[in-house]
């Protein structure tokens, strides 16, 4: 989203200059607070049934994982995904490690 | 659509051996890539049994979003939800955050097309089916 702003002063005595303040801030997910490889921690209420072993669904909340990445950065485009942080989480489990993937969104997660 | 070849023949004095011949080649065109209309309607079918989810009490809901889906399908190659709005379709149709079942429906089961519903929605029937008369029924009168 782009913002301007533009204040003008116009006085003969005062010699103003019109003033343009324009701020950028990239569209998309990523206002910068998580970047790739970031320890993550889940800090909603989030019920989820993909996870290996627990069709049923297992709630995220409390559950630690790191930041694969924000999917709505493609090929130098900006996508519309609204859970756009990729997190990846280890569930403890009898014999092989289970890991699965979740997408989250910006206030359902908290840097670690 | 009906299209008919003909091959006129000169009568010459060999005419018994050369017959006029016509030939007609009739082809149907399906309406709207009825194919995949056909593809996501089973797609719906076997998602809801196999997540647990059913369709709307109101099968116009469930037909309309089919129907849209397959209409992505036929010019996206890809089944992206219809029920969103997007800057770059192709982009999003590659990446397939957003291709059905999308991300949300896979992990947390939320269809805000209302095409899967879990069965605590107050809005979900007890139906997995949906027949090709009853989606064209729920999607008559749209364009």
């Amino acid at each position: 989203m782009i913002v301007h702003q533009a204040t003008s002063f116009r006085s003969a005595a005062w010699a103003g200059r019109a003033k343009l303040v324009v701020r950028c801030s990239g569209n998309g997910a990523s206002s910068g607070a998580f970047q790739a490889g970031q320890k993550v921690k889940v800090v909603s209420s989030i019920k989820i049934y993909h996870a290996p072993k627990h069709p049923e669904g297992i709630d995220l909340n409390g559950m630690e994982g790191t930041l694969i990445k924000d999917v709505t950065h493609y090929k130098g485009k900006i996508l519309s995904a609204n859970f756009p942080f990729e997190v990846e989480f280890h569930l403890p489990s009898e014999g092989k490690p289970a890991k699965f993937k979740a997408h989250l969104g910006e206030d359902e997660i908290q840097a670690l | 659509m009906l299209r008919a070849t003909s091959l006129p023949v000169r009568p010459t004095a060999c005419s018994r051996a050369s017959r006029a011949r016509m030939v007609v080649r009739a082809t149907a065109e399906p309406v709207t890539g009825s194919k995949n209309l056909e593809i996501m309607r089973k797609f719906s079918e076997q998602y809801a049994k196999r997540s647990g989810t059913y369709f709307c009490v109101d099968k116009s809901v469930t037909a309309v979003v089919i129907q849209g889906l397959a209409e992505h399908k036929d010019t996206l190659g890809a089944a992206l939800c219809p029920c969103r709005h997007y800057d770059d379709k192709e982009a999003e149709a590659a990446q397939g955050y957003w291709n059905c079942p999308c991300v949300p429906m896979r992990e947390r089961k939320e269809c805000h097309c209302m095409l899967f519903l879990t069965e605590d929605n107050d809005f979900a029937g007890r139906d997995q089916t949906i027949t090709m008369d009853e989606i064209k029924s729920g999607t008559s009168g749209m364009h």
